[in-house]
């Protein structure tokens, strides 16, 4: 597949993506871990081959899945993450069908799910104060008018 | 003219021929027959009563008369009027119906078999064409969704014109939907059954029957007034739906002579009589905390009711209008869960939970008796809500199977006939905390959904939440509605936007089917055009290709809808659908956007609406763009004229 993301707007701080590394230095070992360090730019084109951004947006922030926001511990470190991704493998389908799909080692290498995990754990949430906002304030403020029939 | 046009000429010619051949009359002939003189008209004529045979062996053919001689010699000079058919069509008078039935617009799509009826809405009455207007639609589709959009606006019908079987056919998805919604509407199908053969049904209606409230086809122009009638009283009396008029072309021109337009009866829908009203209201007065739960009602008029009589009792008041329209206004005082949850008794008007809820009578009453086609009613037969996608009903104590909006007068005379001095200062304080309860409550939810909304604020593509945010603001103090269905765009003017009009939200596309919107943001737009109001249509892009050309017939007719694209550029659930399937089964996840996206090319929906017309900008990306865009949009629309945003979205 050619297709060709977006370009993101957001910019990330050294200072994140310097804690980042050392999240993943300290990761333990991933199940059936390849040679090779990941690579998010890798696991950025993975996101989207795999439609992972289907549900959980183009920056993890958005969809019906918000991945950042939530802390949720499924990507908590690089294990969870490869073990949640291979935990329903064997369930037959089932409806509705809007659930996390499985993602067995045959479709998706151990090594593919490190380079994707690479990429999910530099998500950031980019979600700015209502006060700085000024459009925000303003629906804030508009909501304790009278009501006018 | 190109090639298919002449084809398609060629066609309409060789049926008109074979049409005339079977009436007596060889139109090829008489044709020629005008270019070349009376002698040769004579001859024609004489081949027509006397039945000439196609190889030329019939009887001789008579002399010409006296007066065909005079002609064929200049000597009989044309009328200065030419001869009409009919001096008062039977079609000037199906449109006198419509008049007085107040059908304000019949959107069409042009066909032979209703060109009588058409004539007759474009040149009969003064002003011609007005009440109703003939709306150009570009597929028959659109027309539907038009009249439901209309519809869903007003609490009244609109009209949709259909051509014989293939415009039927055409529209049949748009009535299934408008039938699983309850939306009112009257639809017309021409019938020719003298034309083109494919185009005529011996009972044109039956494939609609499954999904249409009634139907007629009428043989008398008599009859056809009636008919037209009674689809209207059909189509508003519980359960309210589309109801079917099929107009054969021959009626449409009959010479109508003295025939005058029957007087129309509204229908007379039941309420709750007397005594239960006056139960009921004792019971209201009698609580220390009623409460109303407020459905879908079916007009604008049994809102304001509603709205009475939850200001005479001091009750708060559950509503569905972020859901859906025709509910009680989301930021009345009362509107809200009110200052103490804790309800002794709550009326439910066409829903619950409630101790007594009143509930009309819903599609799902007829539709075993209509559905000979078994077409997927499922959602239609269950005790719930016409739902098609399921779930359970809320919990009601005692239901009442009669029309909420009809008893609300009862109600209403009920209460104020019963209510005491001290019950009503008892209700005045009640409200008071009521109103404080919810504008408080309200705040926090606002604050609440913001502290969500602003995730992803200054993604690329653009977050939906942004849209509907940067929205608000614009049209706050604006008579709008949002006509577009937005559960597939996150649905986030439900936390932002206020719900106060009949017509804030006109709610879903009624069966899930796609191509809905935009021919519906239409409908909505022409109940707004001239009532100072602007359509907001947030316009998913799978939907939009279905029946695009909806965009030409808003620049064409003016109509105040401004369209924001949710630009995933997908048919985004079937993607989730197919990458989870792919999952399950072990098979991979990487193919899922195999015809479920729109990609390679992408389509750029700012020049396909400029094609059709319509001012427009796009593709935006980058957020900090999209407020300016809109601003721009906002003024186009107020001013009459309909614009296109293309943005890109985020998926949902």
């Amino acid at each position: 597949m050619t297709f060709e993301p977006m370009s993101f707007a957001r910019t990330r701080s050294l200072l994140a993506a310097g804690a980042l590394l050392l999240a993943w230095a300290s990761a333990p070992p991933a199940v059936g871990q390849d040679a090779g360090e990941p690579d998010p730019a890798v696991g950025k084109r993975l996101y989207y081959e795999h439609g992972c951004y289907a549900c959980h947006g183009f920056n993890g922030e958005t969809g019906v899945r918000d991945l950042v926001a939530t802390n949720s511990p499924i990507i908590a470190d690089e294990a969870a993450f490869i073990t949640y991704l291979r935990l329903r493998a064997d369930q037959a389908p089932v409806l509705p069908s809007t659930r996390m799909p499985n993602y067995p080692v045959e479709t998706l290498s151990d090594e593919d799910a490190r380079h994707l995990f690479a990429y999910v754990a530099s998500f950031e949430l980019d979600a700015p104060e209502i006060d700085d906002v000024p459009v925000l304030r303003q629906i804030l403020d508009s909501a304790s008018r009278p009501y006018a029939p | 003219m190109d090639q298919n046009n002449l084809a398609r000429g060629a066609r309409r010619r060789d049926a008109d021929d074979a049409l005339d051949s079977a009436r007596g009359l060889d139109r090829r002939g008489f044709l020629m027959g005008a270019a070349t003189g009376a002698a040769a008209f004579a001859v024609v004529g004489a081949q027509a009563q006397t039945g000439s045979t196609a190889d030329g062996a019939g009887p001789s053919v008579p002399p010409p008369t006296a007066r065909q001689v005079e002609r064929d010699a200049g000597a009989v000079r044309p009328p200065a009027v030419p001869p009409r058919a009919a001096v008062r069509p039977g079609s000037d008078l199906m449109v006198q119906v419509l008049k007085e039935l107040g059908i304000e617009f019949v959107a069409s799509n042009p066909g032979s078999s209703f060109e009588g009826l058409q004539e007759s809405i474009v040149n009969y009455g003064n002003p011609p064409n007005r009440m109703p207007e003939f709306i150009t639609a570009l597929h028959e589709e659109s027309a539907v969704d038009m009249a439901n959009g209309y519809a869903k606006a007003e609490g009244r019908p609109m009209c949709a014109l259909l051509h014989g079987t293939i415009g039927l056919q055409h529209a049949a998805m748009s009535i299934y939907q408008a039938y699983y919604s309850g939306t009112p509407m009257l639809l017309i199908a021409g019938r020719d059954d003298g034309f083109i053969q494919a185009h005529t049904a011996n009972d044109m209606a039956a494939m609609v029957r499954s999904f249409t409230k009634w139907d007629a086809q009428p043989t008398t122009l008599r009859g056809a007034l009636e008919a037209l009638q009674e689809a209207y009283r059909q189509a508003i009396t519980p359960p309210t739906g589309p109801a079917l008029v099929v107009l054969d072309i021959e009626l449409q021109k009959e010479e109508a002579g003295d025939l005058a337009v029957p007087a129309y009866v509204p229908p007379s829908i039941p309420g709750i009589d007397a005594t239960t009203a006056r139960e009921i209201a004792r019971a209201l007065l009698a609580a220390d905390n009623p409460r109303l739960e407020v459905g879908r009602l079916r007009t604008p008029e049994g809102i304001a009711k509603a709205v009475q009589l939850a200001e005479l009792v001091g009750a708060s008041v559950g509503t569905s209008a972020t859901s859906g329209p025709m509910s009680f206004p989301q930021r009345h005082p009362l509107s809200g869960p009110g200052a103490d949850t804790r309800y002794d008794y709550t009326l439910g008007l066409e829903t619950g939970p409630a101790d007594v809820a009143l509930i009309g009578p819903r599609i799902a009453d007829i539709a075993s008796a209509r559905d000979t086609a078994g077409i997927g009613f499922g959602g239609l037969r269950g005790n719930g809500p016409a739902n098609p996608f399921g779930g359970r009903g809320p919990e009601i104590g005692r239901r009442i199977d009669i029309d909420a909006e009809a008893s609300l007068d009862a109600l209403i005379d009920a209460v104020t006939r019963e209510a005491t001095a001290a019950q009503r200062r008892t209700i005045e304080e009640r409200s008071a905390r009521h109103a404080a309860a919810n504008r408080d409550t309200y705040v926090r939810a606002v604050r609440d959904a913001l502290d969500e909304k602003r995730h992803g604020w200054n993604a690329s593509p653009v977050a939906t939440a942004r849209i509907y945010a940067e929205l608000w603001p614009l049209i706050m103090n604006e008579d709008w509605c949002l006509a577009s269905p937005s559960n597939f765009s996150g649905a986030h003017h439900r936390e932002l936007w206020e719900h106060n009009r009949p017509y804030s939200y006109l709610g879903g596309q009624g069966a899930g089917g796609m191509g809905y919107g935009l021919g519906a943001c239409a409908g909505a737009a022409l109940a707004a055009r001239e009532r100072g109001r602007i359509v907001i249509n947030i316009q998913t892009d799978g939907d939009l290709n279905y029946a695009p050309g909806a965009l030409w017939t808003a620049a064409h007719h003016k109509l105040p809808m401004l369209t924001v694209m949710h630009n995933n550029r997908a048919w985004h659930q079937e993607l989730m659908f197919l990458v989870y399937m792919s999952g399950v089964r072990g098979r991979g996840t990487d193919r899922g956007h195999i015809g479920t996206t729109l990609r390679d090319p992408f389509i750029d929906y700012a020049k396909m609406a400029e094609a059709y017309g319509m001012a427009s900008e796009g593709p935006i990306e980058d957020p900090a763009l999209l407020a300016p865009a809109l601003e721009r949009g906002v003024a186009s629309v107020k001013r009459g004229e309909p614009y296109l945003i293309d943005v890109i979205t985020q998926p949902r």
